[in-house]
C-alpha cells in the first residue's frame, strides 16, 4: 500500500505560489493565479453565504475560485466533493493580473509570540496569523484556521496516542481516552493557550491586533434566552446530531467498543452537521440559539474550542511549512512535557474480581490477600496494610481503614501496576518516518522492532 | 597630644572618602564629637566674657589700638618732616609687590593739617568705584580687547551657507594658488575692499593631482583684486572691525534665492562643486577659522576631523529637518526593524485605541448609537466649562 503523502494534500491549504513563467510558444491559455481577497470583517451578508461544510473531517476543498475566466486553464488539483459547498463571498474585490505579494503582517504581539514559542523561521507570520482566526470570525476557508486545524488535530492525536500506547502497552481503553483528553483535550489546550500568552479579541474584525485569537463568542449560558422567559442554559438542549451512529435518536448506552468505532479520539460524540434522516425526528421546539446548535452551524464558539482549534492549526501549519520532525518536536515540547498522574485516571468497580480473572488468564496462581502489618485495630482509625500475593510474589499492596478496604485497595493497586507497565526504552512508529525523512539514501540507523501488544484489559 | 591624634584619625576616617573600609560605630561617634566649628581657644573663654570683650574691648585690643595710634603719630611726624623739606603730595612712593606688580603707596593725610576739607553733600563729581564697567576696565588694564568670535551668531539658510562657503573657499584657494598661507584670510581687512563680486563669479574645480583644487576667476584683474584685499600680515595694533565682518557676510550671501543654478542646490544634498578635498590642514584650519570669525558657528571636533571634503563640512553646517514627532526620528525607525515586538506610535494612545485593538470599539459604538448617546465626549452643555 502506498504511503499517504499528507504533505502533498496539505499543500492545498497554503496560499498559492506564483506559477512558473509561461513559455512564449505554448498555445495554452494564460493561467491567472488566484489572489485571496483581503480580510474583511465578518458581516451579516457573509453569514448567509458561508459554506456549510466547515466541520467535515475529510479532505478540504482548494482555495481556487470557480471564476477563472478561461476554460482551458489547467484544472485546480483535487477538489473533491466540497467544491459545491464552498461559496466564496462575492464581496471579494477583483484582483489584478499582476502577481504582487500581499502586504506583510505587522504586529508586535504576533512577532513576540513567534519568538516566544521559538517557532522555526520557515513558518511565516502570515500563517501564524491565519492560525489565530477561527472559522466563526471569518468564514472564508483560505483565511481561517479550520483546514489547518483538521490536519493538526489528527497529527497531535496520532502522536499522543502512539506515545501512550507505546509507553503503556497494557493501558485500558477508558484510561487511554482519558489520558488523551488530559494531554490534548480542549481544556488542556485552553490552558496551554493561556500559558503561551495568547489573548482573545473581544470581537473579530480587520482592525483587531493580528496577534490576538479571533472568534465569535457564544452567548453565555447564564444570559437570558431570546424569548426572555428563562436562561440560555435551561433552554431545551438539542440532541447532538451527525454523530455517525445509526441509533443516535435513541438513548442507547455507549460502550467502549462503540466509542472506538463511532466516536472521536477522546471517546466523545462527534459534532457533525444535521443529517437528513435524523432531522425529522428531532424535537421541533429546539431553539436556534442553543449553544450546541450555534457551534454546529459555525456561528459562534467557546474560548476553549477556539483555543483548541488554534493549537491544532499551529501544529498543522508547522507540519506543512517545516515538516514532520518539527511537528513532533513541537508535540514533545508542549504536550508530552506536561505532567499527568496517569494512575489517578483509573477507576475500578470490582478490582478483586478483575485481578483474579487476570491471574487466571495469565496463568498465575490465584491471588491471595495477606495482612502485612496493621496498627490501631481497636482504635478509631486503624490502618491495615494488605498485600495481594500470587504464590510467593506480591502483586500489590495498599493500606486501608478496614481489612476489606485494604484488600480491595491492594487489588486495585495490583491492577494499576499491571496496566501501567512501561518498557524501559520504547520507540514510537513515527520515528521511522522521521528517520527516513532525515537521511535519504543512507541506510536506516535502527531497524524497527515491534512494540509489545497486550491481549487486552480485563472486561467483566 | 594623644587626644588630638585620635581626633585627627577619626576625622580623617569620617571625612575622607576611603573605599570599602569599615569604621565602627564608636569611632564614628568619636569623630562626630571631635568635629569643631569654632576656634578651640575661644572655647576656653567663657561666653559672657567673650561678649564683654567684643563690646567693651579687651586688654589685647586696647594695646593693639595704642600701638596703631603710636605708629600713626610717628608717620605723621615723618610726614611733617618731609613736608618741611618740600615734597608735597604730588609724588607718591612706588613699591613693587610680591608678584612684581607696582603700586603706589597711599598718601597719609593729617586731618589736623587740612583746613580746606569740606565733606561732600552729594555724590556729584566723586570718583565712582566698583561698577561692572569699572571691573571690566581694570581687568583688561586699559587694553582695548575685541574678541575673535562675533558677539551675535549669524543664522543662515542652507542656500546662504552654500554661497558663504563658496566665497570663503574661493579666497582660500586663491591664496593657496598664489603661494600664500591660507590663514591670511582671517586678517583684518579694509572696509572698501569687499571681494564678493569677484568670488561669486569664480569657479572651483577639484583636481586629482597633488596640487589639489584649483580656482579660476573670470579675469586676472579679479584675482589680483582678491589677493590685494587680503592683507599679508596682521599687526597687533590693527583691530578687527565687526561691521566689516557683518557686511562681508551680508554681501556674500545676498540674493541667495536667485543664486545661479549651478552653484546652489535646493535639496539637502551638497552641490557637486563642493567635492573639494580639504585634507590639507592649513586649508581646513583657515576654512573653519574664517567661518567662525564671520558667523560665530562652531562645529564639534569629530565633525571637523572626520570631514575630508567641503561637502562633509556643509552637511554638518546645514539645517536638517527636525522630525516633528519622536516616532519619526531615525532611532525610533530603527527600532521597528531591530525589534519587531515593539510598537512605535506617532499619536497618543487613547482608551479608544485600546478598545479598537481588541475589536470591542465597534460594538461599543453601535450600542451607544443605538441608545442615542454621545460616542465621544458629552452632550451636556456644561461639560467642558471645567470644574472648580
Amino acid at each position: 500500500m502506498k504511503r499517504i503523502r499528507v504533505e502533498r494534500w496539505g499543500g492545498q491549504l497554503l496560499p498559492q505560489r506564483i506559477p512558473r513563467t509561461r513559455c512564449p510558444f505554448s498555445t495554452e491559455a494564460v493561467y491567472t493565479p488566484y489572489h485571496p481577497p483581503r480580510y474583511q470583517a465578518y458581516s451579516e451578508n457573509d453569514r448567509l453565504r458561508r459554506p456549510t461544510s466547515i466541520a467535515r473531517r475529510h479532505a478540504t476543498s482548494t482555495t481556487h475560485p470557480p471564476r477563472t475566466p478561461v476554460p482551458s486553464s489547467p484544472p485546480p488539483p483535487a477538489s473533491n466533493d466540497a467544491v459545491e459547498d464552498v461559496d466564496i463571498p462575492s464581496q471579494a474585490p477583483e484582483t489584478s493580473s499582476t502577481t504582487s505579494p500581499a502586504p506583510p503582517v505587522k504586529s508586535a504581539k504576533l512577532a513576540a509570540l513567534h519568538a516566544r514559542l521559538s517557532l522555526p523561521s520557515r513558518l511565516p507570520l502570515r500563517t501564524l496569523h491565519r492560525c489565530l482566526i477561527d472559522a466563526t470570525a471569518n468564514p472564508h476557508p483560505a483565511h481561517n484556521n479550520s483546514s489547518l486545524a483538521i490536519l493538526g488535530q489528527d497529527l497531535l492525536g496520532y502522536y499522543t496516542a502512539e506515545y501512550l500506547l507505546c509507553k503503556y502497552p497494557r493501558i485500558p481503553m477508558a484510561v487511554l481516552f482519558a489520558a488523551q483528553y488530559a494531554y490534548i483535550g480542549a481544556k488542556t489546550l485552553n490552558s496551554m493557550r493561556g500559558e503561551w500568552g495568547v489573548e482573545a479579541a473581544a470581537a473579530p474584525g480587520a482592525e483587531v491586533d493580528k496577534g490576538l485569537l479571533q472568534y465569535r463568542r457564544q452567548k453565555a449560558g447564564n444570559a437570558m434566552a431570546e424569548d426572555g422567559t428563562g436562561r440560555e442554559k435551561d433552554a431545551t438542549e438539542t440532541r447532538p446530531t451527525g454523530t455517525g451512529r445509526t441509533n443516535e435518536q435513541w438513548n442507547y448506552r455507549r460502550g467502549i467498543s462503540s466509542r472506538i468505532v463511532y466516536d472521536d479520539q477522546f471517546g466523545d460524540l462527534q459534532n457533525g452537521p444535521a443529517s437528513n434522516s435524523s432531522s425529522s425526528l428531532v424535537d421541533s421546539e429546539t431553539p436556534a440559539s442553543s449553544s450546541l446548535a450555534q457551534r454546529q452551524t459555525g456561528e459562534s464558539t467557546t474560548l476553549e474550542q477556539a483555543s483548541a482549534t488554534f493549537i491544532h492549526a499551529l501544529a498543522g501549519a508547522l507540519y506543512l511549512h517545516c515538516g514532520a520532525s518539527a511537528t513532533h518536536n513541537f508535540h514533545t515540547i508542549h504536550v508530552i512535557s506536561r505532567h499527568l498522574p496517569i494512575h489517578t485516571l483509573f477507576s475500578f468497580k470490582h478490582p478483586t474480581r478483575d485481578l483474579s480473572r487476570l491471574c487466571a488468564r495469565e496463568g498465575f496462581e490465584a491471588p491471595v490477600a495477606r495482612l502485612i502489618s496493621e496498627t490501631g485495630r481497636a482504635s478509631r482509625h486503624p490502618v491495615f496494610v494488605v498485600g495481594v500475593y500470587s504464590g510467593q510474589e506480591k502483586l500489590g499492596e495498599d493500606a486501608g481503614a478496614s481489612l476489606n478496604e485494604g484488600r480491595i485497595r491492594a487489588a486495585a493497586q495490583a491492577l494499576r501496576s499491571w496496566y501501567l507497565y512501561s518498557p524501559m526504552d520504547f520507540r514510537v512508529p513515527s520515528e521511522m518516518e522521521r528517520q527516513r525523512g532525515k537521511d535519504k539514501g543512507k541506510p536506516k540507523a535502527k531497524d524497527w522492532t515491534p512494540v509489545m501488544i497486550d491481549p487486552g484489559e480485563i472486561i467483566t | 597630644m594623644r587626644a588630638t591624634r585620635a581626633a585627627h584619625q577619626a576625622l580623617g576616617l569620617a571625612a575622607l572618602p576611603r573605599s570599602q573600609q569599615y569604621v565602627c560605630r564608636a569611632c564614628r561617634a568619636q569623630a562626630g564629637r571631635q568635629f569643631h566649628t569654632s576656634n578651640r581657644d575661644l572655647a576656653e573663654v567663657p561666653f559672657f566674657q567673650r561678649l564683654k570683650h567684643q563690646i567693651f574691648g579687651s586688654k589685647e585690643s586696647q594695646q593693639a589700638e595704642k600701638s596703631r595710634e603710636e605708629k600713626n603719630k610717628q608717620r605723621l611726624e615723618e610726614l611733617h618732616k618731609s613736608s618741611g623739606s618740600g615734597s608735597g603730595l604730588g609724588e607718591l612712593e612706588v613699591k613693587t609687590g610680591r608678584h612684581g606688580q607696582q603700586y603706589e603707596v597711599a598718601a597719609i593725610v593729617d586731618p589736623s593739617d587740612t583746613q580746606d576739607y569740606v565733606p561732600a553733600q552729594g555724590w556729584d563729581g566723586l570718583e565712582r568705584v566698583g561698577s561692572e564697567e569699572w571691573v571690566k576696565a581694570r581687568a583688561d588694564q586699559g587694553e582695548q580687547y575685541v574678541g575673535f568670535v562675533p558677539k551675535k551668531r549669524v543664522e543662515l539658510s542652507n542656500k546662504q551657507w552654500q554661497m558663504l562657503l563658496h566665497h570663503i573657499m574661493v579666497e582660500i584657494l586663491a591664496l593657496q594658488q598664489a603661494g600664500r598661507a591660507p590663514g591670511q584670510v582671517c586678517y583684518p581687512r579694509n572696509a572698501d575692499m569687499y571681494t564678493w563680486r569677484q568670488t561669486r563669479k569664480a569657479a572651483m574645480k577639484s583636481a586629482m593631482n597633488r596640487a589639489g583644487a584649483t580656482v579660476s576667476f573670470s579675469d586676472l584683474a579679479a584675482e589680483q583684486f582678491v589677493l590685494q584685499a587680503i592683507p599679508e600680515s596682521a599687526s597687533t595694533e590693527t583691530v578687527q572691525d565687526q561691521q566689516v565682518l557683518i557686511n562681508e557676510v551680508e554681501f556674500a550671501v545676498a540674493d541667495a534665492d536667485e543664486a545661479l543654478g549651478w552653484k546652489a542646490s535646493s535639496d539637502l544634498s551638497a552641490p557637486s562643486w563642493m567635492d573639494i578635498s580639504i585634507k590639507n590642514p592649513s586649508v581646513k584650519m583657515a576654512l573653519i577659522k574664517r567661518t567662525l570669525q564671520l558667523t560665530g558657528k562652531r562645529l564639534p571636533d569629530p565633525a571637523v576631523s572626520l570631514s575630508t571634503t567641503l561637502a562633509d563640512l556643509y552637511n554638518h553646517l546645514q539645517l536638517k529637518e527636525q522630525p516633528k514627532k519622536l516616532a519619526q526620528t531615525p532611532q525610533m525607525q530603527r527600532i521597528k526593524l531591530s525589534a519587531p515586538n515593539v510598537k512605535v506610535f506617532t499619536n497618543r494612545q487613547t482608551p479608544i485605541h485600546k478598545e479598537k485593538e481588541i475589536g470591542r470599539w465597534k460594538i461599543i459604538e453601535e450600542e451607544l448609537v443605538r441608545r442615542d448617546l454621545p460616542v465621544t465626549g458629552s452632550r451636556w452643555q456644561g461639560a467642558k466649562s471645567g470644574w472648580q
